[in-house]
């Protein structure tokens, strides 16, 4: 049992962080394939020698390949794709450049950090300078309302179904509808906490990705991994989840073991937050 | 090689900024565009509505978007534009041809609901909208 313990840290300790970052978005496209019939094919078959062959996930044109058909899917569809689709174009891109470069591991790492961190300085941008409704509370009371992801969220905090169908009838202004929004004082406690939580981890995440400095390094996997594991319990963007984890890993040097087993573990979580409705079950339990 | 470091990182960058500016300046929709901007602003997609007007003589009627124009209507609504908004309302006359006996006009009109800071209360209004008449049947 020992034996094959060690076996398993030594072979994820001898796995080079650009092994396991490119092995992880392989995994990741596999398991939320992209693109309509003519990308997908394409894009899950590349994948897929990733995955399976080493010495193919350590070629660089492979992931040109994939950044190409990425990027031309992301063309096709413009402007509907999700923003993860852009960052998937520029991490394979990052990935071909780094199997090209002198030193593959430093320079995906590096790219790492910075697009993790430019990530997050145009979310913080957008919330803080361009959206008067997230600073306000508004954009967040709203989408915990009207977005059918968050209604287990909801209802946690006094939102039964009955007020809920009250508020939405509210805010889509339908014929006979009810003349203000009904809010618990438990629900505005959360929402006015998600807003101001949302805006302290992105902040930190962006500033740990992009500054140098040793405090900065030492919250930095802390603050992705928690921004992952509180995310996307409730917004299930697998993809984008599973992208910055393995963006994460990049840049987790190979000496940190316990720091990729989280890594590894937060990315089985996105799984099960993705498979399993879990927030479901826990409003049915607190709702007896 | 001496500037591959920067080759990723750069298009992140022009893309997020031509996003910010085409939200400015063309009405795409801030969820969209490689901004990162989403869960940020109540003004998604489906904050914004088309509708169909399709008027034969004495009578204006709303007419449903097909299917096969469902994809170009979600892409007016990311990305309103006039010239979009007139290449969609073009496709549209040519299937509302063929349903509406005596058609002679053809309005699309993109409209938007916004939401009153504080209180939420909703509140609708005409983005911009596109006519296209048609020439009187028999000159």
């Amino acid at each position: 049992m020992d034996e094959a313990r060690e076996g398993g840290w030594d072979g994820l300790a001898r796995t080079t962080p650009l092994e396991l970052a490119l092995g992880l978005t392989a995994l990741s496209l596999l398991l939320n394939p992209i693109g309509d019939w003519r990308f997908r094919p394409i894009i899950t078959s590349l994948a897929a020698v990733a995955l399976l062959w080493p010495a193919a996930r350590r070629h660089a044109w492979l992931w040109f390949g994939l950044a190409l058909a990425a990027g031309l899917r992301v063309l096709e569809d413009w402007p509907l794709p999700d923003n993860h689709a852009y960052l998937l174009v520029y991490w394979c891109l990052a990935a071909g450049l780094a199997l090209r470069s002198n030193d593959p591991v430093g320079f995906l790492a590096g790219n790492a950090r910075v697009l993790v961190g430019l990530v997050f300085v145009f979310a913080m941008v957008w919330k803080v300078f361009l959206s008067p409704d997230f600073l306000s509370g508004d954009f967040m009371r709203f989408t915990w309302i009207m977005d059918a992801r968050f209604e287990t969220a909801a209802r946690l905090f006094g939102m039964d179904s009955e007020i809920l169908e009250h508020n939405r009838s509210f805010l889509a202004g339908v014929h006979g509808a009810p003349q203000e929004l009904v809010l618990t004082d438990a629900f505005r406690r959360v929402t006015a906490v998600a807003s101001l939580g949302t805006l302290a981890i992105e902040g930190l995440v962006a500033v740990c990705f992009l500054f140098r400095m040793e405090w900065a390094a030492r919250l930095r996997d802390g603050a992705l991994l928690l921004f992952c594991v509180t995310t996307y319990a409730v917004a299930t963007v697998a993809g984008f989840a599973w992208l910055l984890l393995a963006m994460g890993v990049a840049q987790c040097p190979s000496e940190q073991r316990r720091t990729r087993l989280a890594y590894l573990g937060t990315f089985g979580l996105v799984y099960f937050y993705r498979e399993v409705p879990w927030l479901n079950g826990l409003a049915e339990w607190v709702g007896g | 090689m001496r500037y591959a470091n920067w080759v990723a990182p750069t298009l992140l960058v022009w893309v997020g900024a031509t996003q910010i500016a085409l939200t400015r300046t063309a009405d795409l929709s801030p969820w969209l565009g490689g901004g990162f901007g989403m869960f940020s602003n109540i003004d998604s997609r489906s904050a914004r509505h088309l509708v169909v007007l399709a008027e034969s003589p004495g009578l204006w009627l709303e007419r449903e978007v097909p299917e096969e124009l469902s994809e170009a209507e979600e892409r007016v609504r990311a990305l309103p534009t006039q010239t979009r908004l007139r290449a969609f309302a073009e496709r549209m006359l040519r299937v509302e041809r063929e349903r509406v006996p005596d058609l002679r006009r053809l309005r699309v009109q993109l409209w938007r609901t916004t939401f009153a800071p504080g209180t939420l209360a909703p509140n609708v209004r005409l983005v911009r909208d596109v006519d296209l008449d048609l020439e009187t049947p028999d000159g």
